[in-house]
C-alpha cells in the first residue's frame, strides 16, 4: 500500500513545475549575468530597466555577484612572477583576461606595484608520528627554514606542537600583515592563512602562528611542494580574503601582544590613504577596535 | 576558445554537456539548465518551499554549478546529480535558516495543494503519507525527498549516498527505518 501511494505521490509531483521555462525573451543568459558580474559597468540602460521588474533576473544577477569565486591574492602574485601553473593561467585568462573582471584588474594593478617579492621555501620534512614525536628528546625539530630578502620564517615542531614563526628585521615590514600558504604543484593554497609581523626580542618583528600537526600530516604534507610567504598590499586582497584576515585575528584574553599588533596595522592602514573596498574597510574598521 | 557545438538536449548526457561547457560551449549550458530546472524546482517544492522562492533556489542551484567553470573544480566525468543535490540541499537549509521554520515541519500537503485535488482518488491517503513523512527524522525525511525507488524524488542509493555524505550501506539502514516509520505512523492513522 505504502509503495503504490508513494508511486502515486512521485508522478504527481513530477507534474507539478515552474511557471515557466528557465528564461524568457529578453532576460539575461548566464553568460550575461556572469560578465556583469565581473564588470557592472557593462550594464545597458534597457538591462537596467528588465533588473527592476523581472525577479528571476535578478536572482539570477545577485547570485552571481555573491558566488563568483576572484583571483586570490597568491595567483596576483604568481601571476606577477611567471609562475602560473597551466591550471591558474586557464584561470587568469577565463577571469582576468576574456571576463574582463574590473575588481580583479585594479586588484592586479595593486599588486604589481609590490616592492616585496614572495619568499618561497622548500616542502617541509614529513611529520613524526605523534607517538614518536612524544618519546623524543625535547629539543625544538626544524622542519623547514628559508631566509629572504626581508623576510625569514621557519616550521618548527616542538613535541606535539606545531607552528610557523615569521620574523623580520625590515623596517619597512614592522606591524605588516603577512600571508602564508602551504601549496601543491598547481599552486593550490592546502593550507594558507594570515598574520601581523608585531615587535619581539632584539629588534625583531614576529609572528607565531599555531598549525595543527594532525590536520598538517593528514592534509597537507603529502601535496605540499612548498611553502610560500609574503607581505600583503591591503589593496590586494579580494573581498573573500578580507573576511579570512579578519577571522585570522586574535580572539583569546591571552594574546594581548598579538591583538596589539593587529589593531596597530588595522589603524595604520585605515590611515594610510590607500584605496580600499568597502569589504576592506569594514574588516579593518573591526579589527582597528579590537580591546586589546 | 572552443567554438559553439550544437547540443540536443535529450540525447546529449550531463557529462557531455558539462565538458561542452567547461570548452566554452554556453549552449551546452542552456541545455543543461533547461534539463535541471523543473527537477530542482521540483525538489525544492517537495521540501515545503512556496513557488517563487522555489524558483530562486533552483536558479541559485545552477548558478553555483555554473561559477565552479572559474576554477574547474567540477570533475565533468562524474554524474551531476549528487553535486546538484548536496549544492541544493545546502540552499535549502540556508532558506530554512532564513525562514526561521523547524525543519521537522515542512507543510508538504499546503505546498503542494493535494489535500485538495478533486482528482485523487487516494487524496486522503496521500495526504496522510504526507503527514507521516513530515514527521519524520530530518535524516528520513530527506532520504523520503530523495529516492526514486521509496521515495518522492529521482535519486538512486550510490547518489542519495553522496548529497547526504554517508556510505551507501547507511542509506540502506536509513531506508529501512523510514518505511518501518512510515508504516508505523500509518497504522496510528488506522490503516492496515
Amino acid at each position: 500500500m505504502l509503495e503504490g501511494v508513494l508511486r502515486a505521490l512521485r508522478a504527481r509531483l513530477g507534474e507539478v513545475g515552474p511557471s515557466g521555462p528557465v528564461f524568457a525573451d529578453g532576460c539575461l543568459t548566464f553568460g550575461r549575468a556572469r560578465a556583469l558580474a565581473l564588470d557592472p559597468e557593462r550594464m545597458t540602460a534597457q538591462e537596467q530597466s528588465h533588473l527592476e521588474t523581472c525577479r528571476r533576473c535578478l536572482t539570477l544577477l545577485t547570485s552571481f555577484l555573491r558566488d563568483l569565486p576572484h583571483l586570490p591574492y597568491w595567483v596576483l602574485l604568481r601571476k606577477r612572477l611567471n609562475l602560473l601553473s597551466p591550471q591558474e593561467q586557464r584561470w587568469v585568462e577565463y577571469h582576468l583576461v576574456s571576463g574582463g573582471c574590473r575588481k580583479c584588474r585594479n586588484r592586479d594593478e595593486r599588486v604589481a606595484g609590490s616592492p616585496n617579492f614572495p619568499l618561497l621555501l622548500p616542502a617541509p620534512r614529513q611529520l613524526p608520528h605523534p607517538a614518536e614525536a612524544r618519546a623524543a628528546v625535547p629539543e625544538p625539530e626544524v622542519l623547514v627554514r628559508g631566509k629572504g630578502e626581508n623576510l625569514e620564517a621557519e616550521l618548527v615542531l616542538d613535541r606535539d606542537q606545531l607552528s610557523l614563526e615569521i620574523r623580520t628585521r625590515a623596517e619597512a615590514l614592522h606591524y605588516t600583515l603577512v600571508t602564508y600558504a602551504f601549496q601543491d604543484a598547481t599552486g593550490e593554497a592546502l593550507l594558507d592563512g594570515y598574520a601581523v609581523l608585531g615587535p619581539d626580542v632584539d629588534g625583531w618583528f614576529s609572528a607565531e602562528i599555531p598549525l595543527n600537526p594532525r590536520q598538517f600530516r593528514e592534509e597537507v604534507f603529502k601535496m605540499c611542494r612548498h611553502l610560500a610567504l609574503a607581505a600583503v598590499l591591503p589593496g590586494g586582497l579580494s573581498d573573500e580574503e578580507w573576511r579570512a584576515v579578519e577571522a585570522a585575528a586574535p580572539t583569546q584574553a591571552g594574546e594581548l601582544q598579538t591583538r596589539s599588533a593587529w589593531q596597530v596595522w588595522a589603524s595604520r592602514t585605515l590611515l594610510s590613504g590607500a584605496s580600499l573596498s568597502e569589504a576592506a574597510i569594514r574588516a579593518l574598521s573591526h579589527l582597528a577596535d579590537i580591546r586589546a | 576558445m572552443v567554438e559553439e557545438r550544437d547540443c540536443e538536449p535529450s540525447r546529449v548526457s550531463d557529462e557531455a554537456l558539462m565538458a561542452a561547457f567547461y570548452e566554452g560551449s554556453e549552449t551546452a549550458f542552456q541545455a543543461l539548465s533547461e534539463q535541471w530546472w523543473p527537477r530542482l524546482f521540483g525538489y525544492f517544492r517537495r521540501r515545503g518551499v512556496g513557488a517563487e522562492d522555489a524558483e530562486d533556489l533552483a536558479l541559485q542551484t545552477l548558478v553555483k554549478l555554473y561559477v565552479t567553470r572559474e576554477r574547474r573544480k567540477f570533475d565533468v566525468n562524474l554524474p551531476l546529480a549528487p553535486f546538484l543535490f548536496t549544492v541544493a540541499y545546502r540552499l535549502y537549509q540556508g532558506w530554512l535558516r532564513d525562514q526561521e521554520r523547524n525543519p521537522a515541519g515542512v507543510p508538504l500537503v499546503e505546498a503542494l495543494d493535494l489535500a485538495s485535488a478533486p482528482e485523487d482518488r487516494h487524496t486522503g491517503l496521500s495526504a496522510d503519507v504526507l503527514h507521516c513523512i513530515e514527521r519524520l527524522p530530518e535524516a528520513e525525511q530527506l532520504y523520503v525527498q530523495l529516492c526514486a525507488r521509496h521515495g518522492l524524488g529521482d535519486l538512486s542509493h550510490n547518489e542519495i549516498a553522496v548529497v547526504m555524505e554517508k556510505w551507501p550501506a547507511q542509506i540502506t539502514q536509513i531506508s529501512k527505518r523510514t518505511q518501518a516509520l512510515l508504516r508505523q505512523c500509518l497504522e496510528k492513522k488506522g490503516y492496515r
